[in-house]
């Protein structure tokens, strides 16, 4: 046999060094340069949701119901102007107000919902006319709501003629119509329109009664496999339903829920159609896994001996739950309430058919409804998709997951510092 | 061919003929008052497929510390753990032969009030994440006891009989988990006695421990024997010839030899006691 030269390491490392280096850097580069495209992408999509909503994201937006009502005043049929009759010196004067001398009132630029600038009626003396308007359908007396902007008004001049000024025509416009004027023909208020109002409150009733429905039986599955289930072949199975369900896209739920749950609570309480309790059992549907899987792993990691110990004490299975297993695996009910909540306002596709798209003007438990993500998908449907909007509600929903993640951290934290001590 | 329920029924009569022959240890100790006896005791897990105890036959005495010594794995703490029937937890046990608790077979009492008779003290201190106060409680409380003045007393009780009353009466809310290790085993035997018990189990309670607080709990046991039957698997020789009365040796799941302590140490009647205790294997 030949002897075998042997290898040369030395020389084969100094030739393969430039090569490897090229490779570790190619390596290093790709790696480097798609997770920084991760977070590019990630700060782009936040970025334009916050730079085209902020400006959205008012009080009055969050506070005003989606649709507009308006009211048609003019003064009654009998008022005369007296020109010197009336004594405005109880107004107080601001800079950026701009007033009318004749009538008694001062004007101001707002914005409403699509910020476009509109004019309030922001001070009204005791003694103007403007006290005295009344509704132009039943002639009943109404005070001006500081909530509703002043769309246009109608007046009759001293000529007899009528002369209409437009908010979008500007206040001194507005002020020289006015001023012209010896009697209101018509003038139209209209409130804040366009804001979520409604589907927040939804939102928070679904919540509240998705989590009512979905941590007792949650929990009750976690106990089952967690603390009674045997390792066997059934076990095995449901948990591997568990973990698959999770996955199934939630329309399917929300077909189930519209399939069933609808005509299920329908019978029982006369409803027609979606509603907040379809929409709630629905969503119990969806969260169930995740439930069953937090609070059970949480299960797991009480200690054996502990329960061991409680059972040796003399304590039955029931005791030994609800005295030691349910109190240390808290922090678990607690995550999975969290989650379950972010997923109930995130949740959009199921609660279409489940909940309903109708934006209405006050919460209702027996009519469909909407929540805040399918507001979102609602006003993007439309003819005239509202960006602005959408992007202001996503920002609140963004705040509203930050804050759970954070919380949910929180919590972790808290009681991993507990069992530490 | 072989009939194999004939096997069977063969198998069947010597274990009656078994029986018969054995000699209950009262016989040898007529001095003494049973609690618990052991009649031709056969213990599997997985479904059969391990034989973890084969045929015992022992008698635990009232009143006197019985320890239970024997290589690792001779089924010792399986034994004792049966007493409480906290195997039945295991999933695919099977059990032969009766273990009868003050002449009634423990498997037809209810398990809650075999274990509110039969404490149980584990090897790892194990108290609940609660107070002091509540650790104590627990038992008695879920008894259905709500008085306060005789939860009081008994917590006073159990704690002044641990020798613990001292050292945490001013921290009786505190959690029972931030004592030390030793106080955290005396507030786990003083959780035990608060149910007074007949028998505490002892499931080689100081392996955990430092040498000091080791010492704390033999004498602890010593004074306990005054009230109580305690039955403690160690693995410490030395520690069974310090505390214990009795001694019975495992080895494989078998009975090798149930003997006075001192007897066992001094004269040991079998060859593998006597090879276990010179140390020729362990």
């Amino acid at each position: 046999m030949k002897e075998k030269n042997p290898i040369n390491f030395t020389k084969l490392i100094e030739r393969n060094i430039k090569n490897r280096k090229y490779k570790d850097g190619l390596t290093n580069g790709s790696t480097f340069l798609f997770s920084l495209l991760c977070v590019v992408v990630l700060c782009l999509v936040i970025g334009y949701v916050i730079f085209t909503g902020a400006n959205y994201l008012t009080p009055g937006f969050i506070t005003s119901n989606y649709s507009q009502s308006s009211v048609a005043l003019r003064t009654s049929k009998d008022f005369v102007f007296d020109e010197n009759g009336y004594d405005y010196s109880d107004l107080e004067r601001f800079e950026d107000v701009s007033y009318s001398e004749k009538w008694g009132i001062g004007l101001q630029y707002g914005k409403d919902n699509n910020q476009n600038n509109v004019i309030y009626v922001v001070q009204i003396s005791e003694n103007s006319p403007f006290n005295e308007l009344v509704r132009r359908d039943d002639g009943t007396n109404f005070k001006i709501p500081t909530d509703m902007y002043l769309s246009y008004i109608t007046v009759q001049t001293e000529l007899g003629t009528y002369k209409t000024a437009f908010s979008d025509d500007g206040i001194d416009n507005m002020i020289s119509t006015l001023d012209s004027a010896v009697s209101i023909y018509d003038s139209n208020f209209l409130s804040l329109g366009g804001g979520i109002s409604t589907s927040l409150i939804t939102t928070c009733w679904l919540i509240l009664f998705t989590l009512i429905f979905s941590l007792p039986l949650g929990i009750g599955g976690a106990i089952y496999l967690g603390y009674y289930a045997k390792d066997n072949k059934v076990t095995r199975i449901i948990r591997s339903l568990v973990d698959m369900s999770s996955g199934i896209p939630s329309i399917i739920f929300g077909l189930v829920g519209a399939a069933i749950f609808i005509p299920f609570v329908g019978s029982m309480t006369g409803t027609t159609g979606g509603n907040i309790f379809t929409g709630a059992l629905t969503m119990t549907l969806i969260l169930l896994p995740t439930i069953v899987k937090t609070v059970e792993e949480s299960i797991k990691t009480i200690p054996k001996s502990m329960i061991s110990a409680s059972l040796a004490l003399g304590a039955s299975n029931t005791e030994t739950i609800f005295k030691i297993v349910l109190p240390n695996s808290i922090d678990g009910i607690l995550n999975a309430a969290i989650l379950g909540i972010g997923r109930t306002i995130g949740e959009s596709a199921a609660l279409v058919f489940a909940l309903g798209t109708f934006i209405t003007a006050a919460p209702s438990f027996t009519s469909g409804n909407t929540t805040l993500a399918v507001h979102i998908w609602y006003i993007l449907a439309g003819e005239y998709p509202a960006y602005e909007q959408a992007c202001a509600i996503s920002i609140m929903i963004f705040c509203v997951v930050v804050i759970l993640s954070l919380l949910t951290k929180l919590i972790n934290y808290l009681f991993k510092r507990k069992r530490e001590k | 061919m072989k009939n194999p329920f004939k096997f069977k029924k063969e198998i069947v009569n010597e274990k009656l003929f078994n029986n018969d022959t054995s000699l209950p240890h009262s016989q040898e100790y007529p001095d003494e008052e049973v609690i618990f006896s052991v009649k031709n005791f056969q213990f599997y897990y997985d479904n059969g497929a391990k034989h973890a105890l084969k045929d015992i036959n022992l008698e635990i005495f009232k009143r006197k510390v019985t320890a239970f010594i024997g290589p690792s794995g001779c089924g010792k703490s399986t034994l004792l753990r049966c007493f409480n029937r906290m195997n039945d937890l295991i999933d695919g046990n099977k059990k032969e032969g009766e273990i009868l608790y003050k002449g009634t077979p423990i498997d037809t009492l209810n398990t809650i009030q075999l274990r509110s008779k039969v404490g149980m003290v584990f090897q790892q201190p194990n108290p609940f994440p609660m107070s002091i106060y509540n650790n104590i409680t627990y038992g008695p409380k879920c008894q259905g006891l709500r008085n306060k003045k005789e939860l009081d007393k008994i917590v006073y009780e159990s704690l002044n009989d641990v020798g613990l009353y001292e050292e945490v009466k001013e921290q009786i809310s505190h959690s029972g988990t931030s004592l030390s290790g030793g106080q955290q085993q005396r507030l786990c035997i003083a959780r035990c006695i608060a149910m007074s018990p007949d028998i505490i189990l002892m499931d080689e309670p100081t392996s955990a421990l430092d040498p000091i607080a080791t010492l704390k709990i033999e004498e602890l046991i010593r004074k306990l024997k005054e009230k109580y039957t305690i039955v403690i698997v160690t693995h410490n020789m030395q520690q069974a010839a310090r505390i214990s009365d009795y001694t019975a040796f495992f080895m494989l799941g078998e009975l090798i030899e149930f003997n006075k302590t001192e007897d066992f140490f001094a004269h040991p009647k079998n060859k593998k006691s006597e090879d276990y205790i010179t140390g020729k294997f362990s």
